[in-house]
């Protein structure tokens, strides 16, 4: 399959097209048998069985929390309607929507804050104080995703659906690294998507309440539970930052005094469609409208849509800091008709910081530098900035972000955890790595001198190096002699420290302030 | 690799989404769009496949497309069309997926089925492995393009991208895939 993108000598693109051909091959090979698996499949996909049946016990585990997803946004809507006054919900104060102020957090040990401005943070371990509240309060803890097993079929919205789910859903754990599905506070299903660009990352305060109007429609059965279930209404810390290193952070509300030359640091929570719409081609358009005015499948940071050109993918949900700029010079290549519209686009040149401090992509510590008070690791009674760590005599951390760094030496049982030490690869095994034995093969990694698999890539840079990975147990099939065979191990789902470089840097964009445009 | 977490207490789930169940509302969507997406049903596999090594994930990616997909009844008609917006649709759930797993805490690292038999096999084999080892928003990238056939246009189009940042991934995965082949 020739392509428009091996560029190079003619000895590459013969190279190239030997490999496209072996792909193509390839595909060919995997569609044929495809062709014979699918018949088996398709008995099992939705809409080709009876609306209730249970589950096969493997499809449900990804399909679910992705239907659940769905209800939860009728639930978000449930809550908005909520916050604009148009729903009967409980009395709640105004949502913070630019966040506590600095001086109003005050800061525990456990990097949860104890009061917000005033009003108690209490904690997930305080159940027998807070679960009889009336109104709303604020409840620290991390939030957790937990996906399990279940039917596939999405009930009618119902207020046992909002209020207790069917099954999975968000957790709230009292500390890091807990595990999801091990006896957790569940939150309910409505207002739980608000958590997602959370979920496995630092801790978070949010606005809850229990006793919520929609549990009178509970039937008489689960009328306790429903009462009982706690709807979360907004995550209330960590805000967005103000400034970083001296910088102004601007928001959404701050549109019109947005530089127009120049870049500079827009902050807000990042989102984008849970769902992929379908986008037909608008014919005739040029690559710069393409590029900067936003169209079907919308980014937004902070409500503002992006222009499609930008460079971000993060999370749902999650609170960014992003280097944009106005006024891209592509901007002049757009018809005349829409090149105030071009000229408008909002271009995100980098992330320089993110609320999830183990995303994909992470920014030097040196671009994260926050502006105290708005984040568990940065805030004024912490005394530090960027992510905390403590390193032990050897170099190698002891913890981060107040999680423990294990070592070769006393690896913990439980399923996921930090592990620090020397990467290196693994050398032990003379045979040659088999298709089948990733992990935990030979010639891969060690971490610690612990054979470890790995689900990302790793530079050849870090090879000799200290790292702190977020390791998983888990089990892998690997190829013995006479058959497979199942085998217990270890596998490496991300660096975590040292913080690895932004793949593409970003490159300081000093776009020059176009003329007002005319209308032909 | 999937979640392997299982509900602390089955029975009483089971019966809690039974009940459920017994109140719930198929979807209901036409006939003719279900037999479209199931004339797309190889592909999707195939691609789910080739972009997971995980057979258990792949028969999910395909799953949620489909869910999604009926869900959504988009306005297109075109056939090719279709194609391209199902693999993006799957693409973009393969890599939100991974995501959200990694958060999750408890995986069951892959489980991949290469071919047996033969030196072609072992040339599959071969090439699999390589692309195991190309990072998922790459491979995605090679698969869609180089596997599937979809243009770089569509390609970037499904991996939420720009045209150049495909271009630049299909340049790195060729690049990688070359190196771990030894073809040069």
């Amino acid at each position: 399959m020739k392509t428009d993108v091996s560029g190079g000598a003619s000895a590459d693109d013969r190279a190239n097209d030997r490999l496209e051909e072996r792909l193509s091959g390839r595909f060919a090979m995997e569609l044929d048998r495809a062709e014979l698996d699918y018949p088996a499949l398709r008995e099992r996909l939705v809409g080709s069985v009876p609306a209730a049946r249970g589950g096969s016990g493997r499809w449900p585990k990804i399909a679910l929390p992705v239907t659940a997803a769905a209800c939860l946004a009728v639930a978000a809507l449930v809550v908005g309607s909520l916050w604009s006054g148009s729903g009967t919900g409980p009395a709640v104060p105004a949502p913070l929507a630019s966040g506590p102020s600095a001086s109003g957090v005050v800061m525990s040990s456990d990097g949860i804050p104890t009061q917000i401005d005033g009003q108690r943070v209490y904690r997930v371990t305080d159940k027998a104080e807070w679960q009889n509240l009336s109104g709303s309060f604020l409840l620290g803890g991390y939030g957790l995703d937990f996906v399990m097993s279940c039917p596939t079929w999405l009930p009618q919205p119902s207020a046992e659906a909002d209020l207790l789910g069917q099954c999975g859903g968000v957790e709230l754990a009292p500390s890091a690294n807990e595990n999801p599905g091990s006896g957790l506070l569940m939150l309910a299903p409505q207002g739980s998507s608000s958590l997602s660009g959370w979920l496995g990352g630092p801790a978070i305060v949010v606005r809850v309440h229990t006793h919520d109007p929609e549990a009178a429609q509970c039937s008489a059965r689960e009328q306790s539970a429903c009462e009982a279930a706690l709807v979360v209404e907004a995550v209330v810390w960590p805000a967005v930052p103000t400034e970083i290193t001296g910088e102004r952070v601007y928001r959404a509300a701050d549109q019109a005094s947005f530089p127009t030359s120049g870049s500079f640091l827009l902050g807000g929570p990042f989102t984008k469609p849970e769902f992929v719409p379908p986008c037909p081609m608008q014919p005739g358009l040029s690559a710069a409208e393409q590029q900067l005015i936003p169209y079907c499948y919308l980014l937004r940071i902070d409500g503002l849509e992006i222009a499609p050109e930008s460079n971000i993918d993060e999370p749902n949900d999650e609170i960014v800091v992003a280097r944009v700029h106005v006024n891209d010079p592509m901007a002049a290549q757009c018809p005349a008709d829409v090149r105030a519209q071009c000229a408008a686009g909002i271009v995100v040149e980098s992330v320089v910081w993110r609320s999830t401090p183990y995303a994909a992509a992470t920014p030097t510590p040196a671009a994260a530098s926050q502006t105290p008070g708005t984040n568990a690791a940065s805030t004024p009674e912490s005394g530090s900035t960027g992510p905390s760590e403590s390193i032990g005599p050897d170099g190698v951390p002891t913890t981060l972000n107040g999680a423990p760094v294990y070592r070769a030496a006393d690896l913990p049982s439980s399923p996921t955890f930090l592990l620090g030490g020397k990467l290196t690869r693994d050398t032990t095994c003379a045979a040659p790595a088999t298709p089948m034995a990733e992990p935990p093969g030979c010639g891969y990694w060690m971490l610690d001198g612990v054979r470890v698999g790995t689900m990302v890539d790793i530079p050849d840079s870090l090879v000799g190096q200290i790292v702190v990975a977020q390791v998983e147990r888990g089990r892998a099939l690997a190829v013995c002699p006479g058959g497979s065979c199942t085998t217990e191990t270890i596998v490496i789902s991300a660096i975590v420290w040292p913080e690895l470089p932004v793949a593409t840097p970003p490159v300081p964009l000093t776009p020059p302030a176009l003329p007002t445009p005319t209308t032909p | 690799m999937r979640a392997i977490t299982e509900p602390l207490d089955r029975n009483q789930e089971d019966r809690a989404a039974t009940a459920r169940l017994s109140r719930a509302t198929p979807l209901a969507p036409t006939p003719e769009w279900v037999a479209t997406l199931h004339v797309h049903g190889p592909l999707l596999l195939a691609a789910a496949r080739a972009m997971t090594r995980d057979e258990a994930e792949a028969e999910d990616l395909v799953q949620t497309t489909f869910e999604r997909a009926l869900r959504a009844a988009p306005a297109i008609r075109d056939s090719r069309a279709i194609r391209a917006w199902l693999l993006t649709v799957q693409t973009r759930e393969a890599l939100r997926v991974v995501r959200r797993l990694r958060r999750t805490l408890r995986l069951e690292p892959e489980v991949h089925e290469s071919p047996m038999g033969g030196p072609e096999a072992s040339e599959s084999i071969e090439l699999d492995e390589a692309l195991g080892r190309l990072s998922r928003p790459i491979r995605a990238a090679v698969v869609l393009h180089h596997m599937v056939g979809l243009s770089v246009r569509e390609t970037a189009d499904a991996l939420g991208v720009t045209e150049n940042t495909a271009k630049a991934r299909l340049k790195t995965g060729l690049a990688r895939l070359r190196e771990l082949l030894d073809e040069d």
